[in-house]
């Protein structure tokens, strides 16, 4: 490294590594990253074959149309063909990696408000039950959302925050939330006036078991962004999904109201809000304003 | 230059194909500690080491037949980091984010590395800690980096005596000690 180096330079180097060593050394071990990383990694295989796919397809498209367009004869005649993709990538073996335990590091958030208290500060035995039940919601709902609400995380401010973070560094706050009921009687229907939800949409539909499931899609956090959530009463528990947009990208929640109430449908998803009911890691509705 | 115990790569040594895993878990730390030196905040250098390794395992079968992966993994590392950097640049300008996470503070109030680091552009910086913490080349930076080696050798030269100004003659502190 100090080949041909002023000496002045060479002395400096040696301390700024000096100060390096020890910084780094002082960092705290960091949890297994290549579960996550296997999942990012897959995705993004996943994106960039679609991305390859639909390029394909749009050329042969345009080519179809150009020699359609084009007059016969002549230089009209000749085939335009789409160009070959020298993308070196996609024709991986989708399978090579065993599928190993996932962890998903927490979003660390700090509480904002004398009411907020954050998980951090649980006594152990309750805390780490909540990290556990978030990582557990964590890599379900990643598997059950779409792509485009990227990777799902848990919120160490709250058991029922979580956030999708996509490549291109879009951030959805996601909500799953199970709490005690407080004697309410689940969720209201769809409202009748067509003008109520003031250009979103509702629907209903009946979940495995028989439990009724409304969805909404509405205007959230501005004019142009929605959000997307589903509620329903399951055992003692009033239960709620929610993706909202990123306020930032002014992009809305990329999840429909089909695809919500599918995610909780799923018979993975009611196990967890089974035992979330069973286990309440939240305050009842009464106690808590805002949802 | 002593050796830094930070394990060592052997140039220039053919290498049998490793399974992703086996790779990721050896040197996540490593890339950690150097996405820590580039970024300066625990949570975001976990996250660079995550999107890392993450490209690494989309590209894999190219990056695992390179002959130095390691150089792979770490040019993946600095791209990532300076890539994120000019969209946070990018995001700055084009809105005003008073929720966005603030700058790291360090618990010590005092001169750290870090916050000396901390006042270098992002690619001033990446050149100081690919050159005296992966003790890589100047030529090597320079073809990381795609820049001149004579860009590289000013610009590490600058830095460094940035990085001495900040953190003073007699004491260069780190985090917290």
């Amino acid at each position: 490294m100090g080949d041909n180096m002023p000496e002045d330079d060479q002395r400096n180097a040696l301390l700024v590594r000096d100060a390096m060593e020890r910084t780094v050394a002082e960092l705290p071990p960091v949890h297994d990253l290549v579960p996550t990383a296997v999942t990012q990694g897959r995705r993004r295989r996943a994106r960039a074959r679609l991305a390859i796919a639909a390029g394909i397809v749009c050329v042969a498209g345009a080519a179809v149309v150009g020699a359609v367009g084009l007059p016969a004869g002549g230089d009209g005649g000749t085939t335009v063909r789409p160009a070959a993709s020298g993308t070196p990538e996609p024709s991986e073996s989708p399978t090579p990696v065993q599928e190993p335990e996932a962890y998903r590091t927490p979003v660390h958030i700090e509480p904002t408000s004398d009411e907020e208290t954050a998980m951090a500060d649980l006594p152990p035995a309750e805390r780490k039950q909540r990290e556990d039940f978030q990582q557990r919601v964590a890599v379900l709902l990643d598997e059950l959302l779409p792509d485009a609400v990227g990777l799902i995380r848990p919120v160490d401010l709250e058991v029922r925050r979580y956030q999708g973070e996509t490549d291109d560094g879009k951030v959805f706050p996601v909500i799953f939330s199970v709490r005690p009921s407080g004697g309410g009687s689940g969720p209201k229907p769809c409202p009748d006036e067509p003008g109520a939800l003031k250009g979103g949409s509702c629907e209903r539909t009946t979940l495995p078991g028989g439990i009724e499931a409304i969805s909404y899609r509405m205007l959230s956090d501005s004019p142009e962004t929605t959000a997307t959530m589903v509620y329903f009463s399951y055992g003692n528990s009033d239960v709620a999904l929610t993706v909202t947009p990123d306020t930032n990208a002014t992009t809305s929640a990329p999840v429909t109201s089909e695809e919500l109430l599918a995610v909780v449908g799923d018979s993975r998803f009611l196990d967890l809000v089974r035992y979330a009911d069973k286990n309440p890691m939240q305050e009842s509705q009464i106690s808590i304003a805002g949802d | 230059m002593p050796e830094n115990g930070r394990g060592s790569e052997a140039p220039g040594r053919s290498r049998a194909p490793e399974s992703f895993e086996t790779f990721a878990r050896a040197r996540q730390r490593r890339l950690y500690r150097t996405a820590y030196l580039l970024c300066g905040d625990p949570e975001t250098a976990r996250d660079l080491t995550q999107t890392t390794l993450a490209k690494l395992f989309q590209h894999w079968r190219r990056a695992s037949a390179a002959d130095h992966i390691e150089a792979y993994a770490r040019t993946v590392l600095t791209r990532t980091y300076l890539a994120e950097r000019r969209r946070r640049l990018r995001d700055l300008l084009a809105h005003s984010r008073p929720g966005s996470r603030p700058a790291p503070e360090h618990a010590d109030r005092r001169v750290t590395l870090l916050s000396a680091l901390a006042v270098l552009p992002p690619r001033a910086r990446a050149m100081v800690v690919l050159r005296y913490w992966e003790d890589q080349s100047v030529e090597s930076v320079a073809e990381l980096l795609n820049c001149s080696e004579s860009t590289v050798k000013s610009q590490c030269s600058r830095s460094l005596a940035k990085l001495r100004a900040q953190l003073g003659e007699a004491h260069i502190y780190t985090t917290e000690s």
